[in-house]
């Protein structure tokens, strides 16, 4: 009898045996990277596995646990090609043969292809010969980004392998670095971190759709449902837990490798750093003005990636461990922010009349937002912003705050509605946000500190991360003169004492409660946008003229 | 550091939480500008009967940017071990800020959400542009005066840098032109010759069928004020010279002092105005920034290849 609740316990919890299958790699890689952190591990003639590689591995399969055990417990499917995909990047950062790290690229592009895509029709009418070119070009890249960044990639490290640096281990590997390598391997890197070949959510709609909206707006007035939907969704759902945004991050690997072969000149650092700090810029600008809940979330996502792109650039230890600890960040809001809108759809199918953003008990979503100290978004642009400052990049840390507080207010302009089927995975991706915000000091000191010291050979000294343990984390520069300070352990426990101290003076004073009266609707995305265009100048300048401005006064009134 | 010594310094850190910096100080403060100001007592940040959500924006809402005040390097205040830099703290300080922007979106105004982003431009460069001399971004780096020794462009960036500090606390504050309509702003703007959008104000909102569920936020009243005396005290910390002495603290009240009467004054005299305008400007200013970074930067650069 009293081990009914004990066996009750397991029953419950056996459902989650994905997870717990997935968290065993995991654990490995964790225990790879403590086996490697002073020498890296090779393993016959082509296998070597160092710090950068064990930090992958880590968060490929670290990244793939988490989001299995975001998902409610439901029975596993499509497992094939989240394994292969696993398995191909698990030996894309494994091996020292440079063509065989792209054939893997390769194949991971393969198999992240978006079928889906290449159904799609063209939001307006294709009227010349170069529009149906352009538009046919466009839809294959928008349903196989990874397939144009895998070709970059063939060719850059094709041309590494062709000038005698078949193995990045050889000692004269870093000769045939040229700026033709580099250059298409940022470019792949770019492709991929980028959101520019993400299709907008009138783009997914497919022939059946537009023939089925066609359909509805031939129906009478009353017929006509208060909520347009299209006869078949937006979307085929995927499968559940699968995600292919789960992998982008593995995109930075092979540029990061490249500090195996030697430093960087000047140029290919000022192109990447540049690069990253534009595209992180562009996706944060567009995230705030996008009306789409789904491409909103890609393009936060996509902030950290290049941020980490950014990072890459600086050429310096702290840079690169702010690149590492922003791959992290993306993996959290990759998990955090996955398929809300197919929630919202299945919440309109069931009852398009009801409340179809219910919200969660607590805003969760602030936690996956850099509007918060503390969270592993706000750490990650903060170690960019101190390593900008270290090696003398002043903008580019201006930049990463910029970004920082613009991804803050994104989640302000109606970026918390999640839907209740996203509870569970914010809980685990803010959770975890938490954990990595908080333990900053502690994940840089394990995790990113051999990372950084194993690629010494092509770093500078102009900045590097400083850990105070216990209490947190700071960038210097190359006179050692502390340039960022985040305590963030201290503040944590600071912050802790104070709430409760507000939590017990609030409940002595029996404060009134707080006005109720029910806030109006939500202002309409598009006016709230028209009116920023005009009134931040700056914010105008980067977003275009507003299309809704063409009309003249008077115009369909 | 080990963990003793965090107990330690969380120990030492009770002095800046309920005395000064934080707490009793900022509280007084905040007391005196509302009585000053005649405005009714601060108890309108009422805790509210709604659920966790609504709770936690009303508590947060405090703890952070009381948070973020005390730990402000102030003269006279007990020294921490470790401090913060200017980015944490802003980013403590800013939170009472986003939640009043999501009320003020739920109430269809998007005056706050504009003056914050006119705002944000011109407080980053400001700050690189103390950091710059200082070679650092913490707080009490950037309060240092640069001593003779340094180029003089350093000490012409710092007070630059100090001056636009000031100057972007307008519409971080949202004051004058950049105040939304909770704060009785003119409708000047909204009349029938902007652009043919008509008078916004009196416009109905567009229906929506999908009734709004979220609970409304709460007035995020006190740590707005949290949040504005914690900006002044930034903004008027270059001018103290980073004295930790009686004398730099009364530098610093005083700049305090006549920073916050002339946003008074800003407030009066530009309530009503156009705020586009005022935008334009705040982009000229950026604009003057940048270049004084990027001119600065060169010289850096050629001192270092000479």
């Amino acid at each position: 009898m009293s081990n009914r609740p004990t066996t009750q316990f397991f029953i419950d919890h056996a459902r989650h045996w994905p997870a717990l299958l997935a968290a065993v790699p995991a654990l490995g890689a964790l225990a790879l990277l403590w086996r490697v952190r002073d020498t890296p591990l090779a393993l016959g003639w082509s296998i070597r596995i160092d710090a950068l590689s064990s930090l992958f591995l880590l968060a490929l399969f670290g990244g793939c646990a988490l989001a299995l055990a975001a998902q409610p417990a439901q029975p596993l499917s499509g497992w094939l090609r989240p394994i292969v995909v696993s398995a191909a990047l698990a030996l894309a950062f494994s091996t020292t043969l440079t063509p065989a790290i792209a054939g893997a690229y390769v194949v991971l592009a393969l198999l992240t292809l978006n079928r889906h895509s290449l159904a799609m029709q063209p939001d307006r009418p294709l009227r010349t010969q170069l529009d149906r070119a352009v538009w046919g070009l466009r839809r294959i890249a928008l349903a196989a980004p990874g397939l144009l960044a895998a070709a970059c990639l063939l060719l850059g490290y094709g041309a590494l392998a062709l000038h005698g640096a078949a193995r990045y281990d050889d000692r004269a590997a870093g000769l045939a670095l040229d700026s033709f390598a580099f250059w298409f391997v940022l470019l792949a890197a770019v492709i991929a971190c980028s959101p520019i070949f993400q299709p907008t959510n009138d783009e997914r709609r497919t022939k059946n759709e537009r023939a089925g909206e066609r359909r509805d707006e031939r129906a009478t007035a009353e017929d006509r449902p208060l909520i347009h939907s299209p006869t078949r969704p937006f979307a085929p759902p995927q499968p559940s837990w699968f995600n292919s945004g789960l992998f982008r991050f593995a995109w930075l690997y092979p540029l990061a490798r490249l500090y195996s072969l030697g430093p960087w000149n000047a140029g290919w650092s000022f192109a990447t750093l540049l690069l990253g700090g534009g595209v992180a810029l562009w996706c944060a600008c567009s995230a705030l003005a996008h009306p789409d809940v789904t491409t909103r979330n890609a393009r936060a996502q996509s902030i950290y990636l290049a941020l980490a792109l950014a990072g890459l650039g600086l050429s310096t230890s702290a840079g690169v461990a702010a690149a590492c600890y922003g791959v992290l960040a993306y993996l959290v809001l990759a998990i955090g922010y996955k398929d809300w809108r197919v929630a919202n759809r299945d919440d309109l199918v069931d009852n398009p009349l009801s409340n179809p953003h219910p919200p969660t008990p607590i805003p969760l979503p602030w936690l996956l937002s850099s509007a918060i100290p503390l969270t592993a978004p706000f750490v990650a642009a903060w170690m960019l912003i101190g390593a900008g400052v270290a090696g003398g990049v002043a903008l580019l840390a201006g930049v990463a705050w910029l970004v920082a507080l613009l991804h803050g207010l994104m989640l302000a302009l109606r970026g918390d509605e999640a839907p209740a089927q996203a509870r569970r995975q914010l809980l685990v991706a803010g959770a975890t946000s938490l954990l990595l915000g908080v333990g900053a000091p502690l994940i840089v000191r394990a995790l990113i500190r051999p990372v950084v010291g194993q690629l010494q050979g092509g770093l500078t000294p102009y900045g590097d991360a400083n850990i105070w343990p216990w209490v947190g984390l700071a960038a210097s520069d190359s006179a050692h003169t502390q340039v960022t300070t985040l305590p963030s352990i201290a503040i944590a426990l600071l912050m802790l004492v104070l709430s409760a101290l507000v939590h017990v003076v609030a409940r002595l004073r029996r404060l009134r409660r707080a006005d109720e009266q029910g806030a109006p609707p939500d202002r309409a995305p598009a006016t709230t946008l028209s009116n920023l265009r005009d009134e931040v100048p700056w914010l105008g300048g980067l977003l275009g003229p507003d299309p809704g401005s063409q009309r003249q006064p008077g115009d369909g009134e | 550091m080990t963990a003793s010594e965090l107990l330690a310094m969380l120990g030492r850190a009770w002095s800046r939480l309920l005395l000064y910096p934080g707490g009793l100080a900022a509280f007084a403060a905040i007391w005196l500008t509302l009585l000053l100001s005649q405005r009714r007592t601060i108890t309108k940040n009422h805790e509210p009967a709604a659920p966790d959500r609504a709770r936690f924006s009303a508590r947060s809402s405090i703890v952070l940017p009381w948070l973020g005040l005390a730990l402000l390097p102030l003269p006279l205040a007990v020294t921490l071990p470790r401090q913060a830099d200017i980015v944490v703290t802003l980013a403590l300080l800013e939170w009472p800020q986003i939640l009043a922007i999501r009320q003020a979106l739920q109430a269809g105004d998007t005056r706050r959400l504009a003056a914050a982003l006119n705002s944000y431009p011109a407080l980053i460069l400001a700050t690189l542009a103390l950091a710059q001399p200082a070679g650092s971004l913490e707080i009490a780096a950037i309060a240092r005066v640069p001593d003779e020794q340094v180029p003089k462009i350093a000490g012409v960036l710092h007070w630059l840098g100090a001056v636009a500090l000031a100057l972007a606390l307008a519409p971080a504050l949202g004051l004058g032109p950049f105040a939304d309509r909770g704060q009785g702003t003119g409708d000047r703007e909204r009349g029938t010759g902007d652009r043919g959008q008509g008078a916004g104000d009196n416009k109905a909102l567009p229906h929506t069928p999908i009734p709004n569920p979220q609970p409304p936020t709460p007035n995020p009243y006190l740590g707005l004020r949290l949040r504005a005396l914690g900006l002044i005290a930034l903004a008027a910390l270059p001018w103290a010279g980073g004295q930790d002495t009686g004398l730099g603290l009364l530098r610093m009240f005083a700049a305090a002092s006549i920073i916050a009467a002339l946003l008074w004054g800003y407030d009066r005299l530009a309530r009503g105005g156009l705020a586009r305008r005022w935008a334009r400007a705040y982009l000229v200013l950026d604009a003057a920034l940048l270049l004084a970074l990027l001119w600065a930067a060169y010289a850096a650069l050629q001192n270092r290849l000479a």
